[in-house]
């Protein structure tokens, strides 16, 4: 073990918060100590509604709650931390954010004006109500928007979600239309009914550059229930090795709590499309990686049992 | 990756699709490397076209303009330059994914 400290504490309203201290490993280097000024990246629930039913989901069974967070008491606490200067970028998940499309431009608008509009912010959404995205006033300056996408066939890639999402037309015709089409990006979960091999990664990979989506990441899901265990396929297993369709740029080892790596593939006309995949093993550390906002107005040190309340 | 690899993908890049097409694409994936930190695979690439034949030299030497808004040929010092500003963004990158 290098003298590389794993964590370093981060003070936010007036408690000591460990984070993590050190930045992953790059192509198989040492790890390095995190640079000071220490951040964290902020997760915005803006309502734990979601309206699907996915069957990998870690709150499967648990999305129809109604709700949404206070936008004032948001108001509140994103002006503290950015006196503090403590948020390095900020995600916007749920539940699904776009099911309240007035209140997610809302708190956009409220992130860009009191942080300033260098805040990396992304979206993740299930697609099922896209189309919303033309009523957010400041997309131009939103970093990412993550669609939820398994399969490169609709009617397999809706019977995950169990209602109408975002067929390729309307992405297509989204990304059309969008100042900078790079802001999409796919996310699909590796399964072995689905995208679980290296064929299907490539036919998912085709299907993605036919869209107009410039990037995807293939995720190995998190064993969150049985269907998972039995399901689950590990990026590394289907990444292929010396094929001239892929060329990979970059990979990162965070000890045993995960794993990415970065490539780009080439299809058969010449068209680009990078690609990343992610494993997040079970047992994650014991320091905070991300502050979590919820729909309850409370803010927490990550998810979970173990997440400790810093703010109510 | 090593470079018997890379010369595959580029190579396969340089025999998809017409010569625009290809310029498009190339032109991408040295954009690509900048973003990504690989400024070995960078060199290389520029080194791979001009191997490959006069045109693509030209085409190797193109690829730098890319970088500037005016479409005019860039130093190696601006490259330099555009590479440690994607660095800086692959640090952000890294930060924001861990």
């Amino acid at each position: 073990m290098s003298d590389v400290p794993i964590t370093k504490n981060l003070t936010i309203f007036g408690k000591s918060i460990p984070v993590k201290g050190y930045l992953c490993a790059k192509n198989g280097c040492p790890y390095q100590e995190k640079p000071d000024p220490l951040k964290i990246q902020l997760v915005i629930c803006p309502t734990f509604y979601c309206g699907a039913h996915c069957p990998f989901c870690v709150a499967a069974g648990d999305t129809g709650k109604r709700g949404h967070l206070d936008p004032k008491k948001l108001e509140r606490l994103l002006s503290e931390l950015e006196q503090q200067q403590v948020i390095r970028g900020i995600s916007i998940t749920g539940g699904e954010p776009m099911a309240d499309i007035v209140l997610l431009d809302e708190i956009i608008e409220m992130i860009f004006d009191i942080c300033g509009v260098e805040m990396e912010i992304s979206i993740n959404t299930n697609g099922s109500a896209l189309s919303g995205l033309r009523k957010i006033s400041r997309l131009p300056f939103v970093d990412a928007v993550h669609i939820s996408r398994h399969h490169y066939d609709e009617v397999k890639n809706q019977a995950y979600f169990g209602i109408p999402v975002a067929r390729a037309e309307e992405i297509r015709e989204l990304s059309g239309i969008v100042k900078d089409p790079k802001l999409f990006c796919f996310n699909c979960l590796l399964l072995k009914d689905g995208i679980g091999s290296t064929e299907e990664m490539f036919r998912f990979l085709d299907f993605t550059a036919e869209t107009g989506i410039p990037k995807v990441g293939f995720v190995t899901p998190m064993v969150v229930n049985p269907y998972v265990e039995q399901n689950k396929v590990s990026y590394e297993d289907i990444f292929p090795r010396e094929d001239p369709r892929v060329f990979y740029t970059k990979e990162y080892c965070d000890y045993t709590y995960c794993r990415c790596r970065d490539g780009v593939y080439a299809t058969d006309s010449g068209k680009l499309v990078e690609f990343y995949g992610r494993e997040t093993m079970a047992g994650g550390p014991e320091y905070a990686r991300v502050l979590v906002y919820g729909a309850d107005d409370v803010l927490r040190t990550g998810y979970g049992e173990k997440a400790r309340v810093i703010y109510e | 990756m090593n470079e018997a690899e890379f010369r595959a993908f580029v190579t396969r890049l340089v025999l998809c699709g017409d010569r625009t097409s290809v310029r498009n694409s190339l032109t991408e994936l040295m954009c690509l490397l900048i973003r990504e930190d690989a400024e070995d695979y960078l060199i290389d690439l520029v080194k791979e076209l001009i191997e490959v034949d006069h045109e693509m030299a030209e085409l190797g030497k193109n690829l730098k303009k890319r970088l500037d808004k005016n479409g005019e040929d860039v130093t190696m010092e601006e490259l330099g330059k555009a590479i440690r500003e994607g660095r800086e963004r692959i640090r952000r990158e890294a930060a924001f994914r861990c």
